[in-house]
């Protein structure tokens, strides 16, 4: 699950589709399953003991997955591994984060007293 | 995740996944809901303990509630009162952390008619949830951005408990508002200093000490205005159960809230002893994990933001968090579904690129509902 959110932060670009698209999805797939749905009432039988899986079903299949996780709102458990941040390339994604960091241009002091003297 | 589907004026969901949020959103807009299927292909059917107690818990603090169980408990019929609120005793399931009921609690206690005094008891921290802690330090932060004053808004940890028998106790009090106010927040600021408490429950009061240690060393590496307390409990403020833990928090500039923790494992159920030096490491990780995520809000706490952006006045409301989390997602789905608002979600571009700031924003924007408190008197 998490390399699977570090993808997604880096991928998906429209927002608005990720999170609402779900709701236009759905609506599409009530059309396709009115459509389907004569099809259905003459489910295939294999060897005449089996039902075949029909296509729906396991869409609710798929649905399953997710409709029953447990809800937390902490973005994964307390102890899920993470990043090592102590290895060079991973602190230098977030170095600037502190107020030990390099600051905005706009805030830095000594940018700032550069500009007074310049005046 | 399942959508709604609407039968007259009753949202129907199936599945028990983000039943927290379905419930809380029922009784702030007043509508019914009606879950099915919960988790009807499990060895266990049915509604599980902890949520059957976060029923019981909000039907305290709303009057006229109507519940309906079936006989398998795998489906729900949920028509909300009013929310009432006042003085609240009540026995958290040791299944989850009392973080989980609280955060229910931080998200009504503002519209409730009596001002919320709620004292929770249960398990305290724990691996799935966040916990007391964090609620009090991060989550009363965000909630504290959206209204002017917030005298008595307050946690106060009375007691901690631990798996797996629990036995902590936690006094929450809110205040009752009648509408909230729009905000911009769109700089998180930079992380000036570093707090935190060590907690070491029914064992060595040196374990505390020693995660301490070892967290500081790998957070001076950043930032040298660290200070870590230990929280020393005796007797009865220590809970049923041995264990230890951590929980950080770093503040910015701009009064930002980053919370990361940790717990150690529980050895009666079978799992391997933590290390306490370990423990210490892994939450000063996780706070870097954190900042790197960044916003103007704690990961953990974006739904309550959201939830306060929505309800706010009607006016536009912008406000920068970190990638969105699957809690966040599902949250502003439910918004659209039980409110109809719908946020503006795109990528947050700083005006001059600045590298080493952690990962990509997100800036949420939206028109509030103007959602006004209508049980508070005015004066």
């Amino acid at each position: 699950a998490h390399s699977a959110f570090l993808d997604r932060q880096s991928t998906n670009q429209n927002l608005m589709k990720l999170v609402y698209g779900v709701f236009e999805k759905n609506n599409r797939n009530e059309d396709e399953e009115t459509q389907t749905e004569p099809e259905e009432d003459e489910e295939e039988t294999i060897g005449g003991l089996f039902k075949k899986v029909s296509r729906a079903q396991q869409k609710l299949k798929l649905d399953k997955d997710t409709m029953n996780l447990p809800e937390s709102s902490l973005i994964q458990p307390w102890n899920a591994p993470v990043r090592d941040y102590l290895t060079e390339e991973n602190k230098t994604t977030i170095v600037n984060c502190f107020v030990t960091g390099k600051w905005k241009s706009s805030e830095d002091a000594s940018e700032l007293l550069k500009l007074d003297d310049a005046e | 995740m399942t959508t709604a589907t609407d039968k007259g004026s009753v949202l129907c969901y199936k599945g028990s996944n983000f039943f927290r949020q379905r419930l809380v959103l029922s009784i702030l807009s007043g509508k019914p809901v009606r879950i099915t299927h919960i988790r009807v292909l499990e060895d266990e059917p049915g509604l599980r303990e902890f949520e059957v107690n976060l029923i019981r818990l909000l039907d305290k603090i709303t009057n006229g509630s109507v519940i309906e169980l079936n006989e398998t408990g795998t489906a729900v019929y949920f028509q909300p009162g009013l929310l009432y609120g006042g003085t609240v005793q009540h026995e958290c399931s040791t299944q989850r952390g009392v973080g989980y009921y609280l955060e229910a609690l931080v998200m009504l206690g503002l519209f409730c008619k009596q001002p919320l005094n709620a004292t929770l008891q249960g398990v305290t921290n724990n691996n799935i949830d966040p916990s007391v802690d964090l609620i009090r330090t991060s989550a009363l932060s965000t909630l504290k951005k959206f209204f002017l004053d917030d005298e008595g808004l307050d946690v106060k940890i009375s007691k901690r408990g631990l798996l797996p028998l629990g036995g902590g106790e936690v006094i929450f009090k809110c205040p009752v508002r009648k509408h909230l106010r729009p905000i911009h927040s769109l700089d998180s600021g930079m992380v000036k200093r570093i707090r935190g408490t060590a907690f070491a429950l029914r064992v060595s009061p040196a374990i505390a000490n020693r995660i301490v240690d070892k967290a500081k060393g790998v957070l001076l590496n950043f930032l040298p205005d660290i200070y870590i307390n230990t929280d020393q409990c005796r007797g009865k403020q220590s809970g049923k159960s041995p264990g230890f833990g951590i929980h950080l928090t770093a503040e910015t500039t701009n009064g930002v809230i980053y919370s990361s923790e940790q717990v150690s494992n529980v050895v009666s159920n079978g799992e391997d002893p933590s290390v306490p030096e370990d423990v210490g490491v892994a939450a000063a990780q996780r706070l870097l994990h954190e900042i790197y995520l960044g916003g103007a809000t704690d990961s953990t706490c974006q739904s309550v933001a959201i939830l306060c952006m929505a309800l706010g006045q009607q006016d536009v409301s912008k406000f920068v968090t970190g990638p969105l989390t699957e809690n966040a997602i599902g949250f502003l789905r439910h918004l659209k579904e039980f409110f109809g608002v719908t946020f503006k979600l795109e990528h947050y571009e700083p005006d001059e690129e600045s590298p080493g700031t952690g990962s990509q924003k997100v800036m949420l924007t939206c028109v509030g509902l103007g959602y006004t408190n209508i049980s508070k008197r005015t004066i």
